[in-house]
């Protein structure tokens, strides 16, 4: 591999990280307040298409990124309904949301006498600047090369972490997701804070789909993320529930995805290697930060919030 | 003191009545938010499902598709049901479904055309079982002895074992690859003696096997000793243990026979109406589709085959709807609104909500009759 | 702050856990909950502290009634619960867990908390350490950090549940202190426990509850034994008993001692003989329960031998001990020996030692029909067992107890029971040593300790403090070694 294909794939692999940065701090803050919540991937989709449709009715880039976090959002609080004032089993819930949104994203991209479907995008994100230091060898694309919303993911997750480590609201949250009655005790509305941050984790999944249908794959197609929610809930263990280190994970995970491609360009030897089995990289290594970390008591040094799944019911006795 | 209006208890005992009527609510409710959406889009709601029941069910061949894919929802469904039932969260049908495929295709392939049918046809069934019960086992020993959180490693080893087909089929010159096509890489057809008879148009033995593992399950679940116990330890483990039962075993004897249902059903649909490891054909989401069926038939491994062929109906009148111009998601948008009422309906069978007078009341009457 | 409970009732399905509480604490005063577990202290801790609503009933705070809808509201009124077992978030450090529910802007003013914190420790000789992880505390540590986390919150009534559950005698002293000065700040202190002698030694005034309702109120101090009877209950005169010949070893337990915890200080040896009944005697928590499950193989001695009629099975799986007929049946009846959702019929079936592959539903139901016939359980073989009384779940139990029986273990074998339903019962437990079975159960009642009992041993503090003739002690003799008070054998303490 020379020089010039490495800082290729290195740029791609920011670019495919961006919208996993956003889903997967979303499910992290949503997994922090104690809700397991499996519908990422048709939270997802529910973005990527509310947000394309928006953009390709206005032709506005920030309706279509405020829409999608909306529809996100509004979306998310099926689950949050169902797991946390039903109560009923987070798992099941979380499933029917991915199964819903997967089906209503592609139901709405074909419906209608005017179909979105294969119709590209408006308005596309693009490079922030041009030339200058967007020119400089190296580190000026992979830096400065980039569109606005890789900066935003870089801010969203370290605005997450100041959040959760920094902010009052960010240690309700943090009790709220290890011992809800002890937090309640405390004074913290657990119901509220648990609804709140399912819709943030939401709206961050909703802005992740979006940046598939508006920047990476900018025509309406079926399914524009791949697996890219399923891929989010695995990075959260990765990151081990901790936004900053989720930009990480995700970079790390649009380096494998963009290596593929560049394998095949290089020719024998490089080209032999099967792409399938690079993809299952991430799903691996999530398994096995499962089994090294959190068998019996060491889950706790992973960061797992200990009522993670868990339903909580103040009037138990 | 309290501004509570309303006082939720848990019933004592679901009742029947409702465990009926819920899940038929759950069908109609998603049918009206699936109507809503079709009406949003200009199309006729009623016209539509006219149109599905018509394409299931109005045809000798329409019912025979419904069945075909009705077969592996049966299995996936009783994988999720008799998981769920003792609350082994394995979501991992999926890839337990496709490693099934995999031992089932591998195995009839490697015995080849010389061997008699009625050798490779058992052997085919049973390698899917084992398939996807060692998938299952990869989750389900660290779980049961590690304590290892079955869901998202259940979850992983789906997409692993997605990746694994890929790599069989499209990364690799391996025995299941059709050597014969070269242009877009197909898996290579299983030969005739390690395919199921058809019966009833291109409806085979599968569906047949399907429904006797369903009945095989409500026996094991209901009738046998090592069932009840399954119940028991799902109920209260530590119950269990002072009864002097050996709870991981359990825990694990259920997770590996989830996994076999799972795998089953792979190694049927692979050896029934696919005829080959075909990733086109086995990546449709019946894994997940199973978890439909299992909620929607409130775990009970009878009722999984009626509803199997609910969400049968629904896979296979989709594809019917382009003809109309509607998209064919609308079926996954249904089962997904299903999914969501059956499982929110679950609080309603579980508890009940009263008027807080009402309860006082009751109260106050069994002090008197005291 | 005054604080009056007026006519409180909760229920939780048909258990009444609150049947009319009026209670009334006085500004500056510490107030003793007295009551064994169950009796229905923390569930009105609860609805005291907002975490339930209770069902009716009125909380007035200063002469003003006040609505509790939430823990935040019972904050905001300037009601603080510490709990049992110190509400901490182990993986926040101290300082974050000082903050959490605290006043102020939306960004944590960490330094401005820290010098708070500093200041509250100084006001009372804590020594907290504001960037140590919460985990590394003590429980005596945890609670002067939830204690300074409610000062700061404002709270002038301070509900403590239990709070001498595993704190040393040192920090017990210093939290007792804390308390007494807090007091005469004006704060009203709720002190709930079971133990009769720290309620005695802190507390100016007492309520004693048990079964849900108040039985009786006190101004300290008072003779201990009068707690004793009202948290126990009056005995009854001691009726002639058919006696039983009593014979070969049945229970042998040498030199036992666990690692830790309770039991893990004094060595115990016991042997129970074939038809004899054991009672243990003691307040809750003073051993009793690890006592009993040592005695199955739930739990194993770190030294020391148990033997079951003469066959050492020290170390052996409880199955082992189910194999010798040895029977446990632990305190929660619906929680641990019945199980919600599984009917009558599918009981007998669990209880049967069939060992087939299929069940023979025929003979399972018919067992069940025989058996509640016999036990005269109302209900029937459909029933399940959360929706049988409280009297037919024991009955239920009972005759789900194999035939053939070496030893019985008990605890609370009749709490909550009417009287007629309790007799009942022990009609059925005593008919047993005929056959030769031991029995030994663990019961708060102390009539029924001396009636039912052959010898009674009594608990304190993880030792055997004292055994008695059942046939010939009082119920003061009793009273007093429950109460820690050694006075039969003269060895006089207090």
């Amino acid at each position: 591999m020379n020089d010039s294909q490495l800082i290729l794939t290195m740029f791609a692999a920011i670019g495919l990280g961006t919208p996993l940065i956003f889903a997967t701090v979303g499910e992290i803050i949503t997994e922090r307040a104690g809700i397991l919540n499996l519908g990422v991937q048709g939270m997802m989709l529910v973005g990527a298409v509310s947000g394309f449709w928006a953009t390709f009715e206005t032709g506005s880039l920030t309706l279509g990124v405020v829409v999608a976090m909306i529809a996100g959002a509004v979306f998310s609080l099926i689950h949050a309904f169902a797991s946390i004032t039903l109560r009923v089993s987070q798992i099941v819930s979380g499933l029917a949301l991915t199964i819903f949104g997967t089906g209503l994203a592609s139901f709405l991209g074909k419906a209608g006498s005017d179909p979105l479907v294969g119709e590209p995008s408006r308005e596309t994100f693009e490079p922030l600047i041009t030339g200058g230091i967007a020119d400089w060898p190296v580190v000026g694309p992979l830096l400065f090369g980039h569109d606005l919303m890789v900066y935003v993911a870089l801010v969203v997750a370290g605005a997450a972490s100041y959040y959760l480590f920094r902010t009052r609201m960010g240690l309700s949250l943090r009790a709220v997701g290890e011992e809800p009655a002890s937090a309640e005790s405390a004074g913290v509305n657990v119901a509220w804070v648990r609804y709140a941050h399912v819709m943030v984790g939401g709206a961050l999944a909703g802005l992740g789909g979006a940046y598939y249908s508006l920047a990476l794959s900018p025509t309406w197609q079926d399914n524009p993320i791949g697996e890219a929610g399923w891929i989010a809930i695995a990075l959260v263990i990765l990151a081990s529930w901790r936004p900053w280190r989720a930009i990480f994970a995700a970079y790390l995970f649009g380096a494998a995805v963009r290596i593929q491609f560049t394998l095949q360009t290089l020719g024998s030897p490089w080209s032999d290697v099967p792409s399938s089995l690079l993809a299952m990289l991430p799903f691996i290594l999530a398994i096995v930060a499962m089994l090294a970390l959190t068998s019996g008591k060491r889950a706790r040094l992973l960061g797992a919030p200990a009522a993670l799944g868990v339903p909580y019911f103040r009037e138990e006795r | 003191m309290t501004t509570r209006r309303f006082i939720v208890e848990p019933r004592g005992l679901a009742s029947v009545r409702l465990s009926l009527l819920i899940p038929l609510i759950s069908v109609l409710a998603a049918l009206i938010v699936g109507g809503l959406f079709l009406a949003l889009t200009g199309e006729n709601p009623f016209s539509v499902y006219q149109h599905m029941v018509d394409a299931a069910f109005g045809s000798s061949r329409g019912v025979s598709e419904t069945l075909i894919s009705a077969t592996p929802l049966i299995l996936t469904g009783l994988a999720a049901a008799v998981a769920f039932k003792m609350l082994v969260w394995n979501i991992g049908a999926e890839g337990q479904f496709l490693l099934g495929a995999i031992f089932s295709s591998g195995i009839a392939i490697a015995m080849g055309d010389g061997a008699p049918a009625a050798l490779v046809i058992p052997v085919v069934i049973v390698a899917g079982g084992i398939g996807g019960a060692l998938w299952a086992g990869i989750a389900a020993i660290p779980r049961v002895y590690l304590g290892v959180n079955e869901i998202i490693t259940t979850l992983m080893l789906n997409f692993i074992a997605l990746n694994l087909m890929n790599y069989l089929i499209f990364g690799s010159s391996s025995p299941w690859r059709d050597p014969e096509v070269s242009t877009f890489p197909t898996g290579r057809p299983i030969p005739d003696s390690g395919r199921f008879p058809e019966f009833f148009n291109r409806l085979d033995l599968s569906f047949i096997i399907a429904v006797a593992l369903a009945l095989l399950a409500w026996y094991l679940v209901g009738k046998t000793r090592w069932g009840f116990e399954v119940r028991v330890v799902g109920d209260s483990a530590d119950t269990a243990r002072y009864a002097g039962i050996s709870v991981p075993k359990k825990i694990l004897g259920v997770f590996l026979l989830s996994g076999a249902f799972a795998g089953l059903a792979g190694g049927l649909y692979v050896a029934g109406p696919v005829g080959a490891l075909d990733p086109r054909s086995l990546d449709l989401g019946l894994g997940f589709t199973g978890i439909i069926v299992a909620a929607l038939a409130r775990l009970n491994p009878v009722a999984v085959i009626p509803v199997a062929i609910l969400m049968g109906a629904l896979n296979n009148a989709g594809p019917s709807l382009q003809s109309i111009g509607v998209p064919p998601e609308i079926v996954l948008m249904l089962q997904g609104a299903i999914l969501i009422f059956a499982v929110g309906g679950e609080f309603f069978i579980a508890n009940r909500i009263r008027p807080r007078e009402k309860v006082l009341e009751e109260l106050s009457e069994e002090v008197e009759a005291a | 702050m005054s604080l009056e409970l007026r006519n409180i009732h909760k229920h939780f399905g048909a258990v009444r856990a609150n049947d009319g509480i009026t209670l009334t604490v006085e500004t500056g005063t510490l107030h003793g909950l007295l009551g064994e577990n169950g009796a229905g202290k923390s569930t009105l801790m609860k609805v005291l502290s907002g975490f339930h609503s209770a069902d009716s009933g009125e909380i007035v705070l200063d002469g003003r009634p006040i609505t509790l809808a939430s823990p935040a509201d019972a904050i905001a009124a300037g009601i603080g619960m510490l709990h049992q077992d110190p509400l901490v978030f182990l993986p926040f450090n101290v300082l974050d867990n000082f903050l959490l529910g605290s006043p102020g802007t939306r960004r944590l003013d960490r330094r401005a908390a820290a010098s708070e914190l500093q200041s509250l420790c100084d006001r009372y000789g804590f020594n907290l350490d504001p960037s140590a992880p919460a985990r590394l505390l003590t429980v005596g540590e945890r609670q002067q950090l939830e204690i300074v986390r409610l000062l700061w919150l404002g709270a002038r009534v301070l509900i403590l549940d239990e709070p001498t559950t595993g704190i040393s005698a040192d920090q017990r002293a210093k939290l007792f202190t804390t308390l007494r000065a807090l007091a005469e700040e004006g704060m009203s202190v709720i002190f709930v426990s079971h133990k009769l002698e720290e309620v005695a030694d802190l507390c100016r005034r007492v309520t004693v509850m048990t079964r849900g309702k108040v039985v009786g109120e006190a101004v300290l101090p008072t003779p201990p034994e009068r707690l004793v009877e009202m948290m126990f209950g009056q005995a009854v005169e001691i009726q002639e008993r058919d006696d039983v010949a009593l014979g070969a070893s049945h229970l042998t337990l040498e030199r036992v001692r666990t690692a830790d915890g309770l039991l893990s200080e004094e060595p115990i040896s016991l042997d129970v003989k074939a038809g004899e009944v054991v009672g243990i005697a003691g307040m809750e928590g003073s051993g009793q329960d690890t006592f009993l499950r040592l005695c199955c193989g739930m739990r194993n001695p770190k030294e020391g031998t148990v033997a079951i009629a003469g066959r050492d099975l020290t170390g052996k799986h409880y199955r082992e001990y189910l194999a010798s007929h040895v029977k446990y049946l632990p305190a929660g009846r619906l929680e641990e020996g019945l199980i919600e959702g599984l009917t009558i019929s599918e009981h007998f079936l669990l209880a049967g030692e069939d060992p087939g592959l299929l069940i023979d539903w025929g003979s399972a139901h018919r067992r069940s029909e025989e058996q509640i016939e016999h036990y005269g359980i109302k209900g029937r073989k459909s029933s399940t067992a959360e929706s049988l009384s409280g009297g037919n779940q024991q009955r239920l139990l009972l005759a789900m107890l194999p035939p053939e029986l070496t030893l019985l273990l008990m605890e609370h074998p009749t709490r909550g029971l009417d009287i007629e339903s309790a007799n009942w019962v022990w009609e059925q437990l005593l008919a047993r040593r005929h056959q030769g079975t031991s029995i030994v159960f663990a019961s708060a009642d102390l009539d029924e300790l001396l009636r039912y009992s052959d010898r009674i041993l009594v608990f304190f503090s993880g030792r055997i403090i004292g055994e008695l003739d059942a046939g010939t002690a009082t119920v003061d003799e009793l009273g007093l070694l429950i109460g820690g008070r050694r006075s039969a054998a003269g060895e006089v303490s207090s």
